[in-house]
Order: C-alpha cells, then structure tokens, then sequence
C-alpha cells in the first residue's frame, strides 16, 4: 500500500530527527575519543603526582573532583584514565567484531562439518556463564588489562560469530548469489563483494549496542583487581581504590562511577541511533529482538534452518 | 499421545547435547587451570616451605598421576569428580568441594531473592509502560530502565552502601547477620536486571497488543482493563517467564562482584578470594559448577517452554 502524503511527511520528519541525533551522538562520541587520546596534555594536574598535604581534599575549587587517598586529583585521573577504559573496550569490540565475522561467515558460507565443529565449540563457550567465565580467564591470566579484555573476548564472540552466521545462511540462497557463482566468481570473491556488504548492518549493530556493555565488564574485572594495575589510572580499579574511604570521602568512588556511567551512557546512545539507521525494520530492536530471537531459539526454528540449508 | 513423543524425543535431543557440552566444560577448564597452575608438586613445595629433592619430587609426581599424558590425566580427573573428589585445596588445606557446597546455598539464596525482586518490580513496570505507550509514565520509566543499563552493579552496589548504609545507617555494610544483610545485596542484582527486564517485558507486551485478537476485542467493546489482564497477560507470561529464567545466567556471574563487595560468603566471593590467593583447585570448581548449574536451568527452561506452549507442540505433531 502505498503511503499518504502525510505519512511520507512523517516518515521524512522521523528520518531528519535520526540523522540529527547520531550527529550529536557522534560529536559527543568524538569529544570522548579527544580526551581519550590527548587527555595526558589536558589534566590541570599530574594524574601520578602525590601532594599528601592535600589527600581526601573534598571538590573544591583547586581539585574540581577533589583528591585521593595520596592527594593525586581525581579530575586528572579521570581524564587519563579515559583512555585505558574506552580504547581497551573500542579495541575488544573491534577484535570480536572481525574475528566473530569471519568466522561467523567461514560457518555459514562453507557449512558442513567445518560449521558444526566451530558452532559446537561455540555452544560450550556459550554454557558458561559470562562474567563466571571472564573472572576466571581473567584471574588465570595474571591481570593486566589486557588479559582482561582477552577474557571478555573470548567468551563474546560466539554472539558475533551467530549474527554473521544467520545473516550468511539468511541471504545464501538469494538469486544474486546462485548469479555470482554461476559467473564463476570465485569463493573469497563472493565473500568479499556480495556477502560482507550485506552482512555488515546486523553485524555493526550488533557491535555498536555492546561498547557500552564492555565498558562496564572491563570495569568490572578492574574493580576486582583482575585489570588494570594501580597506579595506572582506571575508573574502575580506582573505585575499588576508594570503597574503604567511602563513608568520609565518598567523592573518590563518586566521579569515576559516573565517569563509567557518562560514557557508557554516550555509548549506549549512539548505539541506538546506529541501530534505528542501519536498520529501520525494527525500530524497537534493543528489546523486541531479543525477545523475537529467544523466541526463535526456543521453537527450534534456528536448528531447522540449519538443516535445510 | 504423540505430543509427548515428541517431547521425549526433543529431551532426548537435549540430553544427548548436554553430554557434548559438559564434556567440553570440563575439558576447557582442565586445561586452562592446567596451563595456568604450573606444575602442582613445586606448589606443594613452597607450601611446606622446605625444599625437596629432585628424586623426591619426581616420586611425588608419579604417585599424582602428573607424569601421565595430558588427555589420560583429564579422564583421571573427571572420574575423580565423579566421585565427588574435585580435589584438594593446597592454599586452605581443605578439600574443595565441600567448601563450595557450604557457599553455594548463600548464592543460590542471593539469586533467588533478586529473582524475585525483580519480577516484583519489572513485570507491573513492563507492563504498565507498554500499555502508556508514549505517554509520560512509559518515557520515565524507558529513562529508569536506560540509567539502570548503563550503571555497572559494583556502582549501584557502592551507592546502595552509600546512601542506606553509611548515611541513613538502615542496614549493616556487609556480611552475613540473617535477613538484613541480603536486602542491599538483593536490590544491587535486582536493580541492573530490572533495567533489563522491564524493557523485555514492555516490548514482549507491546507485541501481543499489536495483535489481531487485540484489535478484534477492542472492537467487540471488551474493557481496555480486560483485555491487558484477561487476554495479554496471559500469552505474554510464557514469554516473561522464560526469559527470565534465561537471563539467571547473567545473575549468576553478576553476583561474584556484588558478593565480594557486600562480603556474602558465596561462591562469588569464594571464586574472587581464590583468584587474588592463586587457588586454581577453587577456581576451577566454580567454573565447572556455575557452567553445570547454568547449563541445567537453561535446559529445564527450554522443555517446559517446549511443554507449555501449544503452538510449538502441535508443529511436533503435525511434523
């Protein structure tokens, strides 16, 4: 049926509204990624430097956030610590995202026992737990925040592998592919032209709704101890630095809190919009999707779909 | 009568899988804490604090099964757990399992009042933002749900301590002093899982309002209240609830933070404490329990989802 006016007026209105808001989300997205790379030469303060005539000093004017435990600004710890928590989480998602796409697309364009194998595989990494798994791996590894990254990665690629996956196996029988190959393109030619572009939307939507999830497991196993190192600035280690002063000094636990809750608030936000525009079917995904596809699970319609293909 | 063939069948399936996946549970986990520990006699060495010869350390090693191949010491071990030995503790001098098994009702306990906490809070919360679509009350309650996705639960955690424990002084910092001590535990998990569930719960309600039968009752006069209670309500529960039952994972991993931060001695805690003092054994026993526990709901949740839901079982019928 084809729309009124009115609604086309609509529609476009929506549109506008969508693009204007990932402009915002991605300038406030870009003014974080600032601070994280030049956040060294922006701190009003040495984010290492101890001034123990001024430790637990509350916000005042001279310490916007106040100080810590051996009077280092929180302010400028912050500011630094911006850089190991977004870059570790944007360098998690960017590995699982390529690692779980290709392999995601090895699964469904090959099939056969290569397919089950790694979806097999797969399912054992899905049966942990995650954050039970990723404390583990994490603590095994010795810490460090890469080790912690590593964890968490390896228990979130089977997510992104399925996304690729089911796209893959979704578009496989379309007649543009049968086309290709008739054409005789070869193997990573199809994979690399008909099938990457097309998978891709799902795939970075997929991606783009997880950085803010990242950077609260990161923190998490900062938190722990299981990240990153004191003295390296961290929002969550330093958290876990202030939980004794909480009760006389709670501004130390206070400002990397809501630091970790602004950016993954950012996150979060440019997420969604990335999702309404790579894929305005389903305007309402965060949920509904999950919803559909636990649904899907359940009804035994993803392993019929495998079967047939 | 075929109906439940066919359920048996899909049990059967299931069954058959569960064996795979526990397999490969214990066998990642075997070799990861295999890698990680080092070698478990130069453990005990430094444990005993003197030193022991070369020959006497290889007779030990013998005595242990740790000169056999890798593969024949992970069976050597998994018929072990069988028998309910999942080994020794060389840091507590304990035994490991029934040191799990004293802290594993704590967790279980956490994890069952946050459940119901939750669903005290998510589900009229759901569902009254499904029916305002768009109104008021359904923006604040999307904003709520979106500031509790974006806090990390050791935050709420530590503001819970902040503002009931430390100011208000309502309840106790942490422990485990009987029922106060697991509200501020409780409400942390239920919390971060509301923010999540609420808005599984509207989008799975605002589906079924979008229905034909929906419209068709309006359009018979049948009370708005009617049709929410009578009709909605219930062919959304199966939903509701099996995603619920889905999400214990998460509830499950979520609780090693919040009960190291409250000191609730559960296998959280236990697992946490056992990392920072290098206690592979404990780890070890946590990964695989959790994963089997894990693995266990999610299972029971699929065959009776499979059970409850008619649709699903005429198409068994049917196939």
């Amino acid at each position: 049926m084809a729309d009124t006016s009115l609604q086309l007026k609509h529609k476009k209105l929506k549109k506008d509204r969508t693009v204007l808001k990932l402009g915002v989300f991605l300038a406030l997205t870009a003014g974080l990624l600032f601070i994280a790379c030049f956040g060294q030469y922006l701190v009003p303060y040495d984010p290492y430097g101890q001034d123990l005539s001024n430790a637990l000093a509350p916000p005042c004017a001279d310490h916007w956030l106040g100080t810590d435990r051996y009077g280092r600004d929180l302010l400028s710890r912050i500011i630094v610590g911006a850089q190991t928590t977004v870059f570790s989480a944007l360098a998690l998602v960017v590995g699982i995202t390529l690692a779980g796409t290709v392999i995601g697309v090895i699964c469904g364009y090959f099939g056969g026992w290569v397919d089950s194998l790694i979806m097999r595989i797969s399912d054992i990494f899905l049966a942990f737990p995650e954050m039970v798994f990723a404390i583990s791996i994490a603590g095994v590894l010795n810490g460090g925040i890469w080790s912690a990254a590593i964890a968490v990665g390896l228990i979130a690629w089977p997510r992104y592998a399925r996304v690729a996956r089911s796209q893959v196996l979704a578009m496989k029988n379309h007649q543009y592919m049968n086309a290709a190959k008739l054409t005789g393109a070869r193997w990573y030619k199809v994979i690399l032209k008909h099938i990457l572009p097309n998978i891709m939307g799902p795939v970075i939507v997929t991606a783009a709704l997880d950085i803010g999830a990242m950077i609260m497991n990161l923190a998490g196993l900062s938190y722990l101890g299981l990240g990153v190192v004191p003295p390296t600035p961290e929002w969550g280690s330093m958290m876990s630095e202030g939980r004794s002063m909480l009760q006389t000094s709670p501004w130390i636990v206070l400002a990397p809190g809501m630091a970790i809750f602004v950016t993954v608030v950012i996150f979060n936000l440019l997420g969604d919009t990335v999702r309404d525009i790579l894929d305005p079917k389903q305007t309402r995904r965060t949920a509904g999707d999950s919803v559909r596809r636990m649904k899907r699970r359940l009804s035994g319609r993803n392993r019929r779909e495998k079967t047939t293909v | 009568m075929r109906g439940c063939i066919v359920i048996w069948k899909y049990v059967a399936k299931r069954l058959l899988q569960l064996i795979l996946i526990l397999f490969g549970i214990t066998l990642l986990s075997f070799a990861l804490m295999q890698t990680a520990s080092g070698d478990t006699v130069d453990a005990i060495e430094q444990q005993m604090g003197s030193a022991m010869s070369e020959e006497a350390k290889e007779a030990l090693r013998h005595e242990m099964g740790l000169d056999q191949p890798f593969i024949v010491q992970y069976f050597q071990w998994v018929g072990k757990i069988f028998t309910g030995n999942m080994g020794y503790s060389y840091i507590k001098n304990q035994d490991v399992f029934p040191m799990f098994m004293q802290a594993l009702p704590n967790t279980l306990l956490l994890t069952l009042s946050s459940i119901i906490v939750t669903v005290l809070i998510s589900i009229p919360l759901g569902i009254w933002s499904a029916v305002k679509q768009n109104k008021a009350v359904d923006y604040v309650i999307r904003v709520c749900t979106f500031i509790g996705n974006a806090m990390p639960n050791f935050f709420i955690a530590l503001l819970l301590i902040y503002i009931f424990a430390l100011q208000l002084h309502w309840f106790p910092v942490m422990g485990n002093n009987g029922f106060v001590s697991i509200i501020l535990p409780t409400f942390t998990l239920a919390i971060a899982m509301s923010a999540k569930y609420t808005r599984q719960v509207r989008a799975t309600v605002l589906d079924e309002l979008n229905k034909d039968y929906v419209t068709g009752a309006r359009a018979r006069g049948v009370k708005e209240r009617t049709i929410v209670w009578a009709h909605v309500l219930k062919s959304a529960m199966l939903t509701i609830i099996t995603l619920l039952a889905l999400s214990v994972g998460s509830l499950l991993g979520g609780t090693a933070i919040v009960e190291s931060i409250f000191m609730w001695p559960g296998v959280g805690k236990l697992a946490v404490d056992a990392i920072s003092s290098r206690d592979y054994q404990v780890i070890q026993v946590y990964v695989i329990w959790m994963a089997i526990i894990y693995v266990g709901i999610n299972l029971i949740t699929d065959i009776v989802y499979h059970y409850l839901d008619p649709r699903i079982r005429m198409r068994g019928r049917e196939g």
